[in-house]
């Protein structure tokens, strides 16, 4: 998944209608960020739900401030560095347990595309999904936001590196770790 | 661990490979570690299997991830937008851009000449300057009175008298007396004469 760069022209004048208050214009840029500010939140809270509240929350905070944005960063970095700042406040306030609750998990199995009418697949896909998350769930929320940004959100380094606020030294290592680490409780699942 | 640091051309282990794999799945090393690490890949197994196990790795992640629903998001989000209470700064631009369109540009400007004559009135007015008036008089009062020396009643009246000339409410002509203990002065243009004596308590 490719991280979407448009500061383009178009986005540019959005987002200066939206420093004069124009709601709609950034309206235009909720609908354009929403899925990936989620994914950022959800990264870092592992809950969709909160994930979720989270988001709006972050573009609430967004629009309140986009007269401070200045366009030295991209906007999208910027809104992100917001969701990620918001998750983490949210979980070390929570001071919730990682993993996905039970129920939960099982509602968002069954959300999950399917292609295959296949009974069998589809509980293989389901069973797939469970422990997936059980894995990420044994992560620390830093690993395991490291690698959900990565290869869910397709997030560059350096992109993480800054929604993080950490080095990109330190983005390296983590991923490293994540990698080796959820292979190992994955073994049967990734050698396939 | 950081980029760069394999020497370009050097035959390198797995154990200076390894870390660098997942960099290399995901396109961020230097072109020259990019290389190098193809290279190795392409005579090591071993490698070539754990990269194959990240890229799965990756791939399970995303089809495990949860897809929320988005239909109403921007909607919710749009409605806490517009009660959202705008700055002051927007509103004021707000309200200038009202009254140049009611109006057009030049009676945007008259209305600013309007407001900014308005407070100049306001602030030459009689009334302003008298409050001005008496607070540079309360200030050079407050001045003075830090600059007076602060009698403590040890000094003696001849001295305390000098040191009050000047005052408008205690004008000392004369002294008339040499006694330290007892000061006596008049004022011939009230015919007042002024007899100053100790605290008795002391």
């Amino acid at each position: 998944m490719n991280t979407p760069n448009r500061q383009d022209g178009d986005e540019a004048e959005l987002i200066e209608r939206a420093k004069k208050g124009d709601t709609r214009a950034f309206g235009t840029l909720v609908e354009r960020y929403q899925r990936r500010v989620v994914g950022v939140a959800m990264a870092v809270v592992h809950n969709q739900d909160d994930a979720l509240e989270l988001a709006q929350e972050t573009f609430i905070r967004a629009f309140a401030n986009v007269g401070k944005f200045e366009s030295r960063s991209s906007f999208s970095t910027w809104l992100y560095r917001i969701a990620a700042n918001i998750a983490i406040d949210f979980r070390r306030s929570e001071r919730r347990h990682p993993t996905m609750r039970g129920e939960e998990a099982e509602t968002e199995i069954q959300r999950l595309p399917s292609k295959l009418g296949d009974s069998f697949k589809e509980t293989l896909r389901g069973e797939m999904a469970q422990r997936i998350r059980d894995a990420l769930g044994q992560l620390t929320p830093e690993h395991r936001a490291a690698i959900l940004l990565r290869e869910v959100e397709g997030l560059s380094y350096d992109e993480i590196s800054d929604v993080l606020q950490c080095p990109r030294g330190t983005v390296m290592s983590r991923l490293h770790y994540a990698r080796n680490r959820l292979r190992e409780i994955l073994k049967d699942f990734a050698e396939d | 661990m950081a980029p760069g640091i394999l020497t370009p051309g050097i035959m390198t282990q797995c154990s200076e490979i390894a870390p660098l794999l997942g960099v290399f799945e995901d396109g961020e090393l230097e072109p020259h570690e990019m290389q190098e690490v193809a290279r190795h890949l392409a005579s090591c197994k071993a490698c070539e299997e754990t990269l194959a196990g990240y890229s799965t790795l990756g791939r399970l992640l995303r089809d495990a991830a949860p897809v929320p629903s988005l239909d109403d998001f921007a909607t919710v989000v749009q409605a806490r937008l517009e009660q959202m209470r705008p700055p002051v700064r927007v509103r004021l631009g707000r309200w200038f851009e009202t009254q140049r369109e009611r109006f057009g540009s030049a009676g945007a400007m008259a209305f600013a000449m309007a407001g900014a004559a308005v407070l100049t009135v306001v602030i030459t007015s009689p009334f302003a300057r008298s409050l001005t008036d008496r607070r540079s008089q309360n200030a050079q009062v407050a001045e003075r009175d830090s600059r007076a020396p602060v009698h403590d009643g040890t000094k003696a009246p001849a001295e305390l008298a000098s040191s009050t000339q000047g005052e408008a409410s205690t004008i000392i002509s004369k002294l008339e007396t040499s006694n330290p203990d007892v000061a006596v002065w008049s004022e011939p243009s009230q015919d007042t004469t002024v007899i100053w004596l100790p605290d008795q308590q002391h």
